[in-house]
């Protein structure tokens, strides 16, 4: 019977061939819009490499110095490598802890050679490695040990190898960061600045830094280092939290001027992304409040309007459902029918929709995917299959497709399938 | 509704164009900002600062060596001045009681060549000469007008800094209207001289820091320019602790700049916005006067056989259509003008007077126009395209 139904349909969309393509483009441009915040959402959220812990790891971006005497005044900045020492790497409840000064750039070169460039480099401690799955191209990551040491080990991305040295057989060879000399150790894939934690192009140890990065006006507080905490799963986060806190309270009660303040901190994945800069809260409440206000406006503006063609469309074939109803069809049936005959177009609109989507997103990325410090980085928004294809994307872009053609017909389906016979047969 | 809405948008747009288009005070053409920087203490290169040199003349080396450099055309040094620059200072000025808070630009002479910052008559000269001269400062027109009013000079007058210090300066130069970036009014500037000269004993790393080095190329020197600096250039900068870490164009540092600000991709939303509400209302258009010529088919074969030609009745539906939009624009033209009255529009960037709004709902009427023509044209050469005597006989 289903398949009569969809017969029909494809014979009604050939009948009025200028109006079917108006409702499936009106469909498609909801639908695209849609599965773009959708696939932005995903892209900032879901796993993928080199992040592929999103789900269970936890982030200190910020961090806020407060003065003891006076409450309200605040420092933000970062955490120092103090306060990681003595609060986040004693954690027991974590699998890993990881600490990164992120994105200072430097000058990369290879003694005596010409190609100069300018780079990402983070300073990372050898967690980093566990916490973020990088794919090694040749090498490996430096050690526990060589990080104590202070070793002047570096891991690059594969086009930093190509720019330096033409190729990526490095492993052993020298890299010279803004004149202090390095030994590559390892070769990675390059990294997105999607992937805003793990990016950068050189990654070296900590320790070797000799000097801290800033004075010191927070009593030893603030720098420049974030924090990243991997749970065996998400259900130990409160514990993390619970334990954490208590760190921190000790560490407060031995400060003699300003206490550590994380305003809430360690956060989830799609926290952490509504805490855009350091003396901000996180918005949850107001993020998700505007996304669906966003959403519920792209469905229902289009769904009124081609409710409205829908409607147009019951009228014209009036008399096709009296005959049905005369010959014992029921109400049910009916409504089954249209919604069904609807879902059909809102399908091709959806289907549509979410190739724009996907286009649309690829092309207009500086866009669409814009952290506001993308500016400042060399790296490019690159895209990964595993990124944009996740099965999650296809199952909501169906759910919204229902959606959509709940919206659109429903009412209209309601209407035709209540008509009376005789008025139906008459077309009235 | 949707007028007030998509009149909002469009007055946003009508904003950001117009702002877009009005003279920035600045050419960033063919400049190129030479990030310099010092060593850290983990290279092997690094020099304790108690040394031969001061860090000034290292710095003033390499400034000579820029300046030395094929195709470059002037080199200016400043702090939180050049255009997009991401911090600035400001102070408060006084001219006898009239206070004003006036953005601090504290740059060498060259500055003006650099960025051809101009006097109202076109000219860089006297503001160059103007800056030279002892214990000088240059204002900005808008400045200018704040402390003097309506048509006086400010050239030749004192100004204070009541909060800092009693020395005064004296004004030796106007220059036009500078704006932070495209999408900004214009905001009130100093210009202070930094003398090339003083910097010679500087011996702070941290003054460095701060430093810009800004430098115009002529326009036959600059292709791939970057690259060609670069290569012949690494080298000779390498000069005591500081190095070149980078040579930026202007542009570039333009458009990371409206990538931090987002200026440009909340253009493209509103945009996204505008096409949306136009396809849904020419959506909901088509819909609805599909199902009302459908419905006065009768009328309209009626019509046919009393002699109306066809592109009467086109008239006719697309009229009527005019009429129902006039009507609902009205409540949604003064719905509009409170909400902009209230300033819940974007006034920072411009005021909102009459004549802005009246070119936003004129073009909102307009786009509105436009989308119920095509939305009526179809349904009406629909109707019109049946033979009166069928209508007539369903009838």
């Amino acid at each position: 019977m289903y398949k009569q139904y969809l017969n029909q349909t494809l014979n009604l969309l050939k009948e009025n061939k200028f109006l079917s393509i108006i409702s499936i483009v009106g469909t498609a441009l909801a639908i695209c819009m849609i599965m773009v915040i959708v696939i932005i959402y995903q892209v900032k959220t879901a796993n993928y490499e080199p992040e592929t812990h999103r789900d269970r790891m936890l982030v200190v971006k910020w961090a806020g110095a407060v003065n003891k005497e006076h409450p309200d005044w605040r420092f933000n900045s970062m955490l120092s490598l103090r306060v990681i020492k003595e609060c986040f790497y004693p954690l027991k409840s974590a699998e890993a802890v990881t600490s990164v000064l992120p994105f200072q750039q430097k000058l990369a070169n290879i003694p005596g050679g010409t190609s100069d460039l300018k780079c990402d480099v983070s300073f990372t401690d050898d967690a980093f490695w566990k916490v973020f799955e990088f794919s090694f191209l040749k090498g490996k990551p430096y050690l526990k040990e060589e990080f104590e040491s202070g070793i002047k080990k570096a891991v690059i991305t594969e086009s930093m190898a190509r720019h330096l040295y033409g190729n990526i057989e490095v492993i052993g060879k020298p890299i010279r960061l803004s004149y202090a000399d390095y030994t590559i150790c390892g070769v990675v894939k390059d990294v997105s600045t999607l992937a805003e934690y793990a990016y950068a192009q050189v990654w070296v140890p900590y320790t070797v830094i000799k000097a801290p990065a800033s004075k010191d006006w927070s009593d030893g507080l603030l720098d420049g280092y974030r924090c990243f905490i991997l749970a065996k799963s998400s259900s130990d986060f409160d514990a993390i939290r619970s334990e954490l806190n208590r760190n921190v309270l000790i560490l407060n009660a031995g400060q003699k001027e300003q206490i550590l303040d994380l305003n809430g901190q360690p956060d989830t994945q799609f926290v952490q992304m509504t805490r855009v800069s350091a003396n901000e809260d996180s918005k949850v409440k107001e993020t998700v409040i505007r996304y669906s206000l966003v959403l519920v406006a792209l469905l229902l503006i289009p769904a009124i309007n081609l409710s409205g063609m829908t409607l147009s469309r019951m009228r014209k074939r009036m008399a096709e459902i009296g005959v049905r109803k005369a010959f014992g069809a029921n109400r049910k049936e009916l409504l089954g029918q249209i919604l069904y005959e609807n879902f059909v177009l809102t399908i091709l609109g959806g289907i549509i929709g979410l190739v724009f989507s996907y286009i649309s997103i690829f092309f207009m990325r500086g866009w669409l995917l814009n952290n506001p410090w993308d500016g400042f980085l060399i790296g490019t928004t690159s895209f990964t299959m595993e990124m944009l294809f996740q099965p999650l994307v296809f199952l909501y872009a169906l759910i919204f497709c229902l959606l959509l053609n709940l919206l659109s017909a429903g009412i209209p389906a309601w209407k035709a399938s209540r008509t009376n016979i005789i008025n139906a047969l008459n077309d009235k | 509704m949707v007028s007030v809405f998509l009149w909002f948008v469009v007055d946003y747009l009508y904003v950001a164009a117009s702002n877009y288009f009005t003279p920035t005070g600045f050419n960033i053409e063919h400049t190129y900002k030479v990030s310099i920087e010092q060593l850290s203490l983990e290279s092997a290169e690094y020099m304790p600062v108690d040394n031969k040199t001061t860090l000034g003349e290292d710095y003033l080396k390499i400034i000579n060596r820029i300046r030395n450099y094929h195709g470059v055309e002037a080199v200016s040094l400043s702090t939180y001045s050049h255009p997009y620059a991401l911090g600035n200072i400001f102070n408060n000025y006084a001219h006898d009681t009239t206070l004003v808070s006036l953005q601090i630009r504290n740059v060498t002479p060259d500055f003006f060549r650099v960025f051809r910052v101009t006097n109202p008559d076109g000219n860089t000269e006297p503001l160059i000469a103007g800056l030279k001269q002892d214990k000088s400062i240059v204002i900005t027109k808008d400045a200018e007008l704040k402390l003097m009013g309506e048509g006086c000079s400010a050239i030749g007058i004192t100004l204070t800094k009541p909060e800092v210090d009693s020395i005064g300066e004296k004004v030796t130069g106007v220059s036009t209207n500078l704006r932070y970036t495209e999408f900004e009014k214009e905001n009130s500037s100093v210009f202070i001289l930094q003398k090339e000269s003083d910097i010679v004993e500087q011996n702070d790393p941290g003054f460095f820091k701060t430093l810009e080095l800004c430098i115009r190329v002529s326009p036959d020197a600059d292709h791939d320019f970057i690259s060609c600096f670069r290569k012949d250039m690494t080298h000779q900068l390498r000069v005591g602790n500081f190095f070149m870490l980078d040579i930026q164009s202007l542009q570039s540092i333009r458009n990371t700049f409206f990538r931090m600000t987002g200026d440009f991709n909340t253009l493209k939303t509103h945009l996204a916005i505008v096409a949306f509400l136009l396809v849904n209302i020419f959506l909901g258009i088509i819909g609805t006067f599909w199902f009302r010529t459908a419905y006065r088919k009768g009328e309209m074969g009626l019509r046919l056989a009393l002699g109306s030609t066809r592109s009467n009745l086109r008239g006719l539906l697309i009229a009527e259509g005019l009429i129902l939009l006039t009507l609902a624009i009205i409540p949604a033209a003064v719905v509009g003008f409170n909400i902009g009255h209230a300033e819940l529009v974007e006034v920072k960037r411009m005021d909102f007077t009459f004549l802005r709004f009246l070119i936003g709902i004129v073009a909102t009427y307009l786009l509105m126009i436009g989308m119920i023509i095509l939305g009526i044209g179809y349904p009406a050469r629909q109707a019109m395209s049946i033979q009166p005597a069928e209508v007539l006989h369903e009838q």
